[in-house]
């Protein structure tokens, strides 16, 4: 779990999303308040099976102090060979990066990451509190 | 019990008769692992290391091993793309479609395909076995090091590969965002690795409707034959004689144009049924080679092959044919034969082949055989 400090003004707050992997990827991010699931709000999304998120504002400090930040990516890998397709999943990297607030350019890199049994879907996870 | 007579017949006259061939078109096309081919490395000698690490830890252990200083019998095959990390990799750059990053930054994925894109899979091969590979009558191995490299260096798909490849993916894309969507709460708001397993195995589960079945889609449309292909592969062996001497044992260098015809509309989801024609040369050098008067000697081997093939699901039906040229001599063992090929079940085929050897018409090949193959490939003409 990573977090970043936004600060309270109205400063615009950015995110990007660098996914490396060889297999077809979408990436997804969302705020939300923990306290109230309801309050989810979707704020980016990857554009092509690239699963990279090109920087884009996700909101104000203000507005995402306190809230939770997910980022989350599906990966299917192709290789018809099992043991590729867990060296494929041991090699996907991810990279995360916010900008705009207190704490400046900040890059996450150690997302949580999971796979089926058959190594053919991955799901990589980055939460990040906004404080 | 006739039945039974009557298999091991057959198998008996597969066994009588392929022992008078001692190469086979599939002998000519590009291997995929060339240095084990020339030092004749066993299969159960070899390890396919999926990360450096793992190449690494194989090559110190054999090292470990020996009390010589060269290794004992060590066998690796690899791609090296496969193997270091995915920065800045991409599954379009997999598929062989060619992307652009423009000037502002933006990514865009074109229609087109990337011919050149096999190139970055070439796979290297490298060896060191103790073995006797100098037919001097003297029972001594050798140090042997082998090396060798496969390319694909041209590989063009079939018709509208480019546009079904990116129809296939966008589809792909705009069903795993809606999978995201059904699953990203619950991991966002428990971000524990326990939940994120859990939920990956209920997404594995469920994944086999949409996105899964375009993943699946898109894995087979990545087998499919390509129209044209050029392949490539070379590699060197070197014997370590009397521990000192290090001499060049033999060369070997493959090349093989295939085209694949598709007995199909393009439009059809997976084109299983071709056209295939292909081409092979192979040179063989070998600078330890006995000759009919016994005497070791260099021995230069150049063998030309071709085929022309219908392959459907289950059958194969073609003409093959090969020449060999032994130190620019023609040899023996040129011939047009037909052959055949059925897939039985899985793992069961039966195997065909008549004609007749060049150098005598009284000489005919007849072969007819069942094989128990292991994993369950279509049943392929050699050479594919």
């Amino acid at each position: 779990m990573g977090t970043y400090k936004t600060g309270d003004g109205q400063t615009e707050i950015s995110l990007s999303v660098d996914i490396n992997t060889l297999g077809l990827a979408a990436s997804r991010a969302i705020v939300l308040l923990i306290s109230d699931p309801s309050s989810a709000k979707a704020v980016a999304h990857s554009e092509n099976a690239t699963g990279d998120i090109a920087k884009k504002i996700i909101g104000t400090s203000n507005g995402l102090q306190n809230r939770r930040l997910s980022i989350l990516t599906k990966v299917d890998l192709l290789d018809s060979d099992l043991e590729q397709r867990k060296a494929q999943y041991n090699n996907i990297t991810a990279n995360y990066v916010l900008s705009g607030g207190t704490d400046g350019s900040v890059t996450f890199n150690t997302p949580l990451k999971s796979v089926d049994a058959k190594y053919k879907t991955a799901l990589i996870h980055q939460p990040i509190d906004l404080i | 019990m006739k039945k039974i007579t009557l298999i091991f017949g057959i198998l008996l006259i597969n066994v009588t008769l392929k022992a008078q061939q001692s190469i086979k078109l599939k002998d000519l096309a590009v291997p995929n692992s060339p240095a084990f081919i020339l030092t004749d490395i066993t299969p159960t000698l070899i390890q396919n290391p999926n990360s450096p690490k793992k190449f690494v830890l194989g090559l110190a252990q054999s090292f470990d091993k020996s009390s010589s200083g060269f290794p004992e019998n060590y066998a690796a095959e690899f791609a090296p793309y496969w193997l270091t990390s995915s920065e800045g990799k991409n599954v379009y750059a997999a598929v062989g479609l060619k992307t652009k990053t423009d000037d502002d930054g933006n990514f865009k994925i074109l229609n087109k395909e990337d011919i050149f894109s096999g190139l970055k899979f070439t796979s290297i091969s490298l060896g060191f076995i103790n073995k006797d590979l100098i037919p001097d009558g003297v029972d001594l191995s050798q140090k042997v090091f082998a090396v060798g490299a496969r390319a694909t260096f041209i590989k063009v798909q079939q018709d509208g590969y480019a546009k079904k490849m990116k129809g296939l993916i966008d589809e792909w894309h705009i069903a795993a965002q809606k999978d995201l969507e059904a699953y990203q709460l619950a991991i966002a708001i428990d971000a524990s690795q326990e939940n994120l397993d859990l939920q990956a195995k209920k997404l594995a589960e469920k994944n086999a409707q949409k996105s899964g079945a375009l993943a699946d889609e898109i894995a087979e449309l990545i087998q499919q034959k390509p129209k044209f292909s050029w392949d490539f592969a070379g590699a060197y062996a070197t014997y370590g004689i009397e521990d000192q001497d290090w001499q060049t044992g033999r060369v070997g260098a493959w090349t093989t144009l295939s085209t694949y015809i598709p007995l199909a509309s393009a439009n059809a989801k997976a084109i299983k049924n071709y056209f295939n024609l292909n081409a092979s040369l192979r040179y063989l050098r070998d600078n330890f080679s006995k000759n009919d008067l016994g005497v070791i000697t260099k021995n230069n081997n150049i063998d030309v092959g071709g085929k022309a093939a219908l392959e459907f699901d289950q059958l194969s039906v073609g003409v093959e044919t090969l020449y060999r040229y032994v130190n620019g001599k023609g040899n023996a063992e040129n011939r047009t034969v037909g052959v055949i090929n059925y897939k039985i079940a899985d793992n069961i085929f039966l195997n065909g082949a008549f004609g007749k050897n060049f150098e005598s018409q009284s000489k005919s090949i007849a072969i007819l055989g069942i094989n128990w193959g292991i994993g369950s490939e279509k049943a392929n003409l050699p050479g594919n």
